[in-house]
């Protein structure tokens, strides 16, 4: 039997419990064709990742009635994220379609919390000279204004559809029995190739992007032993043997200017590493490129432990890239909470398994990602600046910060929702709101979120803390509360608070807090109890504080310049 | 030809035996979708084309038994 009436079979025969296991991912496919199968590759492929889902998919052809339905099926599914594959009709011009699927996403909106992953379109393509395709222009173009659509609305992705076909084939993206017997419009192949990216979206709901990305040296980045033969003697140059690595430094440099933080983990002599990496004419990757260098001769697990504390990371943002198995499989079974994918055997591969790799991704790339790099570099002068300052106000004074205070609005909604996903330490209630469920909350009357910008005389850390506070009655609840890890130390949390207890005072009586403790943020459990408010009783984990807003005394640390935009308290 | 029909039942449904009456109607999991597999199945199996125009019409047992011997199939 084919593979496809496997898994078919199995989604079809797939156990139904009455409800839905708890967590699972609730999907919906919406289609201008058939898309049943799918469902079954995006099943399987979750199955295999031990993350739950429960698919609707929508009736054949009707997306667009469904959409607009609010007691429709989509609707009463409640799914969290909808798919949506349409193409042009027959004689249809590509941009119209374009034009009445962006229609559809205020419907989606007004109905739904569901993020939205809509495919753009299959440019046609035809080898022949003969039969040239006069509309793959207008398909390009219907494509780049769909590229758009995130811009002008949140909470929408695209997914290149044109670009795996194009990187998976475009003569086989359709089986043509399948396609005349059901409408079938992707071979079996093509639809296991979509649900691996589908599952990237997929994952992305469930856990925060890895964050940071750990190498080997010795026949990783370059081929040969750099103890052995010396940094004239390995192999990494633009020819032949060494070409491979060449590649694969220039696709990690890549990600490292998307953000991705590199860092080295190697059992070598520091001295005959360094000279490789500062002196080799081809080498790529340079000392500056990394936030920490681990070269010595201790073990890659203590190697590791020792890269998250200095980088101030969960060792969950880790993947962690080494030619040996062995190595590879005593820090998988150590530390499970890093990723430690199977690098291919030969290097041939690296460069393009790494390009495939898929786990760095964000949802949307904001500005703060791409400073990421940047602003590790400048977190070490600052560490400098720490290490020769004679106390601690002496630091804090000599940073010149600069904090600034604003409600969230649609400019700055990706970079909280990155926060909501991405803060584990500084993080009081961990609540992982969808971008959905902001968006709804920013636009109640009955909530004020209050984003924070840092900068300071090294430089710009960009939103780093954000807010979310309910009123209820005469209280304000302080639903979210968090500071990204890398402005810490600072008292930054002081003058923040500090500005939410005035916004708060205006309309409500007390202020109450709540700590809800997870893996990670038991530095925070004492927050507000230390802060002037009082405990009240509270149900299961969470605990809970108040404060007397009538009674507050707070005040702003002396060390920070404040600025409020667009409010005032 | 009995014998292989009686296999690919029993791998893409589950069914037991094999008889001229057995339908959609009558087999748990059979319907549009899984009608494609069946057609995709007896055309690998047998080594036959089955054009779409004969694919929507072999919608029982007998009728694909029938269908099969009159292209020569084994």
């Amino acid at each position: 039997m084919s593979d496809y009436s496997e898994v078919q079979k199995a989604y079809r025969l797939r156990p139904r419990p009455q409800e839905a296991p708890p967590g699972a991912v609730k999907i919906s496919l919406q289609s201008s064709f058939t898309i049943e199968p799918l469902a079954a590759y995006i099943w399987k492929a979750a199955e295999g990742e031990g993350i739950p889902v429960e698919i609707h998919v929508g009736q054949y052809g009707q997306y667009a009635q469904e959409m607009m339905d609010p007691a429709g099926a989509l609707y009463r599914f409640d799914p969290e994220m909808v798919f949506l594959f349409a193409k042009p009709g027959p004689g249809e011009a590509p941009a119209q379609r374009a034009a009445s699927l962006e229609a559809l996403i205020p419907h989606l909106r007004k109905n739904s919390r569901a993020a939205l992953a809509l495919a753009n379109f299959i440019v046609p393509a035809n080898p022949s000279e003969l039969l040239p395709d006069p509309d793959a222009r207008e398909f390009e173009e219907a494509n780049k204004s769909l590229a758009l659509l995130p811009e002008r609305h949140p909470n929408v992705r695209v997914l290149d559809l044109e670009k795996l076909a194009a990187c998976f084939g475009k003569r086989r993206v359709t089986d043509w029995k399948l396609h005349y017997l059901g409408e079938i419009d992707f071979s079996p192949e093509f639809q296991a190739y979509v649900a691996a990216r589908c599952m990237t979206f997929v994952r992305l709901s469930r856990r925060p992007p890895r964050k940071c990305l750990v190498l080997d040296l010795d026949e990783t980045l370059w081929g040969g032993v750099v103890g052995e033969a010396g940094s004239a003697g390995v192999a990494l140059g633009p020819h032949g043997a060494g070409s491979e690595y060449l590649a694969f430094q220039r696709a990690i440099l890549k990600l490292h200017e998307r953000g991705v933080v590199l860092a080295i983990n190697s059992k070598n002599n520091p001295e005959d590493a360094m000279e490789a990496l500062e002196g080799h004419p081809h080498m790529i990757l340079r000392p500056r490129h990394f936030a920490s260098m681990k070269i010595n001769w201790s073990d890659k697990v203590s190697n590791m432990r020792e890269i998250a504390s200095e980088l101030n990371l969960g060792l969950d943002a880790f993947v962690f890239l080494d030619d040996s198995p062995v190595e590879r499989g005593w820090v998988r079974r150590s530390l499970p909470e890093v990723l430690v994918p199977e690098l291919p055997a030969d290097p041939a591969h690296y460069a393009a398994f790494l390009e495939e790799l898929d786990v760095f991704e964000s949802p949307s790339v904001t500005d703060e990602d791409r400073r990421r790099g940047r602003m590790y570099a400048q977190e070490a002068m600052r560490k400098r600046l720490e290490s020769t300052s004679a106390s601690l106000e002496d630091y804090l004074g000599g940073l010149k910060m600069k904090l600034a205070v604003e409600p969230l609005s649609r400019k700055t909604l990706a970079r909280a929702c990155q926060m909501i996903m991405k803060t584990n330490q500084f993080n009081l209630t961990a609540r992982r709101h969808s971008e959905g469920e902001m968006l709804s909350l920013m636009e109640s009357p009955d909530c004020e979120i209050y984003t924070l910008d840092v900068a300071d005389a090294y430089g710009e850390s960009g939103i780093s803390g954000l807010a979310v506070l309910k009123y209820e009655a005469d209280a304000c609840r302080v639903d979210t509360y968090l500071l990204s890890c890398r402005i810490l130390g600072r008292r930054i949390e002081e003058t923040f608070l500090h500005v939410l207890i005035k916004a708060a005072g205006k309309r409500a009586r007390r202020m109450i807090g709540e700590y809800i403790p997870t893996k990670k943020n038991s530095q925070v459990k004492d927050y507000y109890r230390g802060s002037g408010f009082s405990p009240i009783p509270s149900e299961g984990a969470a605990e809970r504080f108040e404060l007397d807003l009538a009674a507050e005394r707070s005040s702003s640390c002396e060390f920070h310049e404040l600025a409020l935009k667009g409010f005032e308290i | 030809m009995n014998e292989k029909l009686e296999a690919l039942f029993a791998r893409l449904f589950d069914a037991k035996g094999l008889r001229d009456e057995m339908s959609p109607e009558n087999v748990a999991g059979w319907d549009s979708f899984s009608h494609i597999e069946l057609i995709v199945e007896l055309e690998s199996v047998f080594g036959v084309a089955i054009p779409t125009s004969d694919a929507v019409k072999l919608d029982s047992v007998g009728k694909i038994k029938t269908y099969l011997s009159e292209k020569g199939a084994a």
